[in-house]
């Protein structure tokens, strides 16, 4: 089974996780880093590297991190050489309710693609959506 | 067998049932049986939004159900039926809608009703209904998405 680390800025990493939980239940070999202000670099690096042995079952670890550029993103990136691991920047909930049905299908790399198309896709603005839509009449 | 979920929810197309309960049923067909949105094109309009594009969305009115069953059942597709609340699920059961299990997966909190559990509550007419479905031989199942445990209230004959 391939595992996930979620790291952020706050405590979005571990709430990210938990209202993924609520809808798609239990979510098992996830783990949250929350980076908060107090921590360093190296504390926030060896938090990753724990997460990510935790939950490293042999198929690799995705890490998942907030924003491209943050300083969780930065850490993460320092692990693509070193584990066996793949790194996707930007993370929302449509992807994180994805992954655990995604990854009984695909191997990390596939998945790691996978999850950045069903993550953009999910940015719409519906109210462009409903004016294109032509007005369908109700069958009666 | 072309009905794989029956489900009583008071928000009907949301996450649970479109990112856990389709892919774990392996549902591509959603009908929705609600008389108040078949009535308001704005309502199903967002709604229909939530469906992914591989599924097939039909929203009928309560006395429609069997007719959309029916088209599924010709169509080969494996269909999830939503309502909203637990009369609604009656109707459906009489008009047609042969179930004998019944998911309950969320109904929302109201002062004066009992927790079922942590996303369900229960007013006097759902325990009614409750025992009206058991006592016609369909089960009833509570649980929000489809890996927790869950309580089974099993028919009674």
């Amino acid at each position: 089974m391939i595992g996930a680390v979620v790291v952020s800025h706050g405590i979005h990493a571990s709430g990210l996780i938990q209202a993924a939980e609520i809808i798609v239940g239990k979510i098992e070999g996830m783990v949250a880093v929350d980076m908060t202000p107090s921590m360093g670099v190296e504390d926030i690096h060896s938090a990753v590297e724990t997460a990510v042995q935790s939950v490293d079952k042999g198929k690799g670890v995705l890490v998942m991190t907030d924003m491209f550029g943050g300083t969780p993103s930065n850490i993460a990136l320092a692990f693509l050489g070193t584990h066996p691991v793949e790194v996707i920047t930007g993370v929302n909930l449509p992807m994180m309710v994805k992954f655990p049905y995604a990854r009984q299908s695909m191997a990390l790399p596939e998945l790691v693609h996978h999850l950045q198309e069903c993550g953009r896709l999910n940015i719409t603005v519906p109210g462009d959506m409903l004016k294109k839509k032509p007005e369908k009449p109700d069958k009666k | 067998m072309p009905l794989v979920l029956a489900r009583i929810d008071c928000r009907l197309v949301h996450g649970q049932v479109v990112e856990a309960w389709i892919p774990h049923v392996k549902a591509n067909s959603l009908i929705i049986a609600n008389d108040a949105i078949v009535a308001n094109h704005i309502l199903r309009s967002v709604m229909e939004l939530a469906v992914p594009v591989e599924v097939k969305a039909r929203f009928c009115r309560l006395d429609q159900v069997a007719e959309m069953l029916k088209e599924a059942d010709v169509a080969d597709e494996r269909s999830i039926l939503l309502v909203s609340n637990a009369s609604d699920a009656i109707k459906a059961w009489k008009n047609g809608a042969g179930f004998n299990v019944l998911n309950i997966g969320n109904l929302h909190y109201e002062e004066g009703k009992s927790q079922i559990t942590s996303s369900v509550f229960f007013a006097t007419g759902d325990f009614e209904a409750l025992q009206w479905f058991r006592s016609n031989g369909v089960s009833v199942c509570v649980k929000g998405t489809p890996f927790e445990s869950g309580i089974l209230f099993e028919a009674e004959k």
